[in-house]
């Protein structure tokens, strides 16, 4: 079977593309597929397919809804021809409307050789936190595997909200990390790629900027956030690896 | 005429003159492209600044896509923030006002109502599509990525 891992949370700013980023650091192979209204990922080009989500109005009225129905049709298509472990990104407000075609579908995708698991991203963020549980049993209807991935990095998660999504999820967390100022303006411009590939060998243009105590905390930040959000994302990391 | 008095005819008819020379619209004049790109890309530079992306970046990325100053110099960052800041205070104005007037138990409340409307956020979005200057989202992340190679690789 060829393994598909969804990552899923339809309240936006909950760390999700950080936690995708984390998994493509930890399969550094495996291409990717981005839902999105945006292209975000863009440090991943080469390994990723960006499909655009939100038909046009102009083409859905037109077309008297069959735009709307056709919207995720490419990325489905994509998934369906998936031949090795691959990561998606379910961007903000998608996933309600994804997850039901993937269970619909969940059948023709099993003859094709694919299974699926769905990670969704917990935070204390009501709206997030309550978006998990309706997330997980969408998922449930097709899922082979459930992870959550709590992210403390503004508060924790309640423990018992966590323990009431059920014993067929894999929880696992995002410890809270405190990043230099100037190191978090990088991470945001560049993602996780870059630590591992370029960050070493630009300490002495890092030193040149912003002196030498704070260029060995941007890197020692950077280095130790990486493996934190890499640690967060292991389990469904294996998953995917099979 | 003395000095100090008005030709009121010459002052209507030139106030006409002048009005109808700015372009129409709730946010009064146009100034630069620059002014207007902003404007269109607001939301977007608004979700970058979530992201901790640097107002730098930001200019610079609109700066690649033609955008400048009125000298024709980059746009910078301070020069970024304060159209935002200028952008930000035109658009609440009207919001200003409307909410002056519902405070107002002698003013007759039209279209107190939100219309419900089933349609995603982001179609209404589209329904509005930017200005072709407007620098778009993934732009902006290319360019901050692109500033940070150089950054990283400068020799």
């Amino acid at each position: 079977m060829t393994n598909i891992l969804l990552v899923a949370q339809d309240k936006g700013g909950s760390g999700k593309s950080l936690i995708v980023r984390a998994l493509a650091e930890c399969l550094p192979s495996a291409p990717l597929i981005e839902i999105e209204a945006n292209h975000r990922l863009v440090e991943l080009d080469g390994r990723l397919d960006f499909f655009p989500v939100r038909a046009d109005r102009r083409e859905i009225d037109r077309t008297g809804g069959a735009a709307a129905r056709a919207e995720f049709d490419g990325a489905l298509n994509r998934m369906a021809a998936a031949n090795e472990p691959t990561i998606v990104d379910v961007g903000a407000n998608t996933s309600s409307s994804l997850l039901p075609l993937l269970a619909t579908a969940h059948e023709r995708f099993v003859r094709r050789g694919l299974r699926f698991a769905v990670l969704v991203v917990a935070t204390a963020e009501p709206g997030a936190m309550a978006n998990v549980p309706i997330l997980l049993g969408l998922a449930r209807q097709f899922a082979a595997a459930l992870f959550v991935i709590e992210n403390r990095v503004e508060n924790s998660v309640d423990p018992k909200l966590l323990k009431a999504l059920g014993e067929d999820v894999v929880v696992s967390a995002l410890e809270k990390l405190t990043l230099d100022e100037h190191a978090n303006a990088l991470l945001q411009m560049g993602g996780l790629r870059f630590i591992a590939d370029e960050l070493a060998r630009a300490e002495d243009n890092l030193i040149a900027r912003f002196g030498f105590a704070e260029a060995g905390r941007i890197v020692a930040d950077l280095t130790a956030f990486r493996v934190g959000v890499m640690a967060a994302a292991a389990p469904a990391a294996r998953w995917l690896e099979g | 005429m003395r000095p100090g008095d008005l030709d009121s005819s010459r002052l209507v008819r030139e106030a006409h003159k002048a009005q109808a020379a700015r372009p129409t619209g709730v946010v009064g004049r146009e100034t630069t492209g620059v002014t207007r790109a902003v404007r269109s890309a607001l939301p977007v530079i608004h979700n970058l600044r979530l992201d901790n992306v640097t107002w730098a970046a930001i200019a610079a990325a609109m700066s690649e896509q033609g955008l400048s100053q009125s000298d024709g110099s980059p746009l910078t960052a301070s020069r970024l923030t304060a159209i935002v800041s200028q952008v930000e205070r035109q658009l609440r104005r009207p919001e200003g006002s409307a909410a002056a007037r519902r405070r107002r138990a002698d003013v007759a409340q039209f279209g107190s109502r939100v219309p419900a409307s089933s349609t995603h956020p982001s179609i209404v979005a589209m329904q509005s599509p930017g200005l072709p200057d407007a620098p778009t989202e993934e732009v902006l992340r290319r360019a901050a990525l692109a500033e940070l190679h150089s950054m990283l690789r400068k020799e």
